[in-house]
């Protein structure tokens, strides 16, 4: 097995010199390529948080985390932001395509961003968009899609840059049952066929019920970790 | 009070026929005063000629007020410029901040959007200027046609110091041009306020807005 993420006693601390409040509290998480991974608590519980320091967004107060071998917690802000770009796809509860662009070209930017050629592009933004069952919402602004749809084009996006793993911050709680059922199909097929990694955070019983691995945080702390059951599988 | 009577009554009343004591010459525009003059002072040495200047010191004064206080309104209008285009980039930031986050989130480096509200700053200001300037020229076309008739508040005064009470502005192209280099320069200086905005932005605060 490789070790995608590795986050070594990581704690998030807001007002460490009058209050302090942990949001993460020395949490400790090993995640594996092509894991199907929940992580689970009630609001509050840190589950946001801790998606934003695994995904470098944000710094952790304690701690270090590592990605694929790379420490990211000593990265400086321009080295990590070309981290996130390279390595880290997002998917966000509010779908956050940007509004004036395409579903191609809102696919598209990332790659561009990374400076990849025209033409590898178009090909892989078809292709993206075709996995996740929008080939003909190609030209479509996000006005016009529903929100699953949306959220389908938010993972493509998420995929295009290869990406070690995929964060989703409650993907899910936007969408009616059927865009969710959806939208979990698709990812659970990208990862079984590509064997992608995605760690979700979720309220969403149907969607925990489908995670291989179910991660439970409470106050900030990790108060189970199981091998769930998984239907994909 | 001005009195105006035919040449040959008043030569006749002086008993000096076919004679001039003064005759005054309008040129077309006023840069071509010194050449003019010294073209007639070399044609008539024994003549005294003078240019308006030189006659109405006083008339010289308030065209070169006018002047300078027609630079104070530039550069009133050019601060209100610069700050409506702090306003409106500030504005584009503030209302896209959740978006702009998601960019920095996904892996736009700060340069590329210090890059991007620059660049819509020059985008809008490339479609400002010519529209505004288009806009000016139509106004200005109208009116040196159709005259800016000021009779009604200083007739007198205007007349006075041989000025017509009805002005015919037109557009001096050279001013123009360093108006526009003018406004170029104060967008783009007007830009780096939101610019430097935007990369203060943290991705987690400004996607959760």
């Amino acid at each position: 097995m490789e070790l995608v993420i590795d986050a070594h006693n990581i704690s998030k601390v807001y007002n460490p010199d009058t209050i302090p409040v942990y949001a993460v509290n020395n949490v400790h998480l090993h995640v594996q390529r092509g894991e199907f991974t929940a992580l689970v608590g009630p609001s509050g519980s840190g589950k946001t948080t801790l998606l934003n320091l695994i995904g470098g967004l944000d710094a952790p107060t304690e701690g270090r985390i590592v990605i694929n071998g790379t420490d990211i917690t000593a990265m400086r802000t321009n080295e990590l932001i070309d981290f996130r770009l390279r390595n880290i796809g997002f998917v966000f509860q509010s779908f956050n395509l940007i509004p004036v662009l395409t579903a191609k070209e809102n696919v598209e930017f990332i790659m561009l961003l990374q400076g990849i050629e025209k033409k590898e592009r178009e090909e892989r933004v078809r292709s993206l968009l075709q996995e996740v069952g929008l080939a003909d919402k190609i030209d479509t602004m996000p006005s016009q899609l529903s929100g699953g749809q949306q959220q389908r084009v938010a993972v493509a996006r998420a995929l295009a840059s290869k990406p070690q793993f995929i964060l989703a911050d409650e993907p899910t709680a936007n969408l009616d049952s059927k865009s969710a059922s959806n939208l979990l199909d698709i990812m659970a097929m990208l990862n079984k066929e590509e064997n992608m990694t995605f760690l979700f955070s979720t309220h969403d019983s149907r969607v925990i019920e489908r995670a291989r691995r179910v991660i439970t945080l409470v106050d900030g702390r990790i108060s189970s970790d199981t091998a769930a059951v998984s239907t994909v599988h | 009070m001005n009195l105006y009577v035919q040449r040959q009554d008043l030569n006749a009343l002086l008993a000096t026929p076919e004679a001039a004591h003064e005759v005054a010459v309008l040129l077309e525009n006023d840069e071509l005063l010194p050449t003019v003059q010294q073209k007639l002072k070399a044609i008539l040495p024994d003549l005294k000629i003078e240019n308006w200047r030189e006659i109405s010191p006083e008339s010289d004064l308030i065209a070169s007020y006018t002047g300078q206080s027609a630079m104070i309104i530039v550069a009133i209008i050019v601060i209100a410029l610069a700050f409506g285009i702090v306003n409106t980039m500030l504005m584009a930031v503030l209302e896209r901040t959740r978006e702009i986050g998601m960019l920095m989130a996904l892996g736009m480096r700060k340069e590329r959007l210090v890059t991007m509200i620059v660049a819509e700053t020059c985008m809008l200001t490339l479609i400002g200027v010519p529209v505004g300037l288009l806009l000016a020229w139509a106004t200005v076309e109208w009116l040196s046609k159709k005259g800016i008739d000021f009779s009604v508040f200083a007739n007198d005064m205007m007349s006075e110091f041989g000025f017509s009470a009805i002005l015919y502005p037109e557009l001096p192209w050279n001013s123009v041009l360093q108006v526009v280099i003018i406004v170029i320069c104060a967008a783009l200086l007007a830009s780096i306020y939101p610019a430097m905005k935007t990369v203060r932005l943290k991705p987690v605060e400004a996607i959760k807005q």
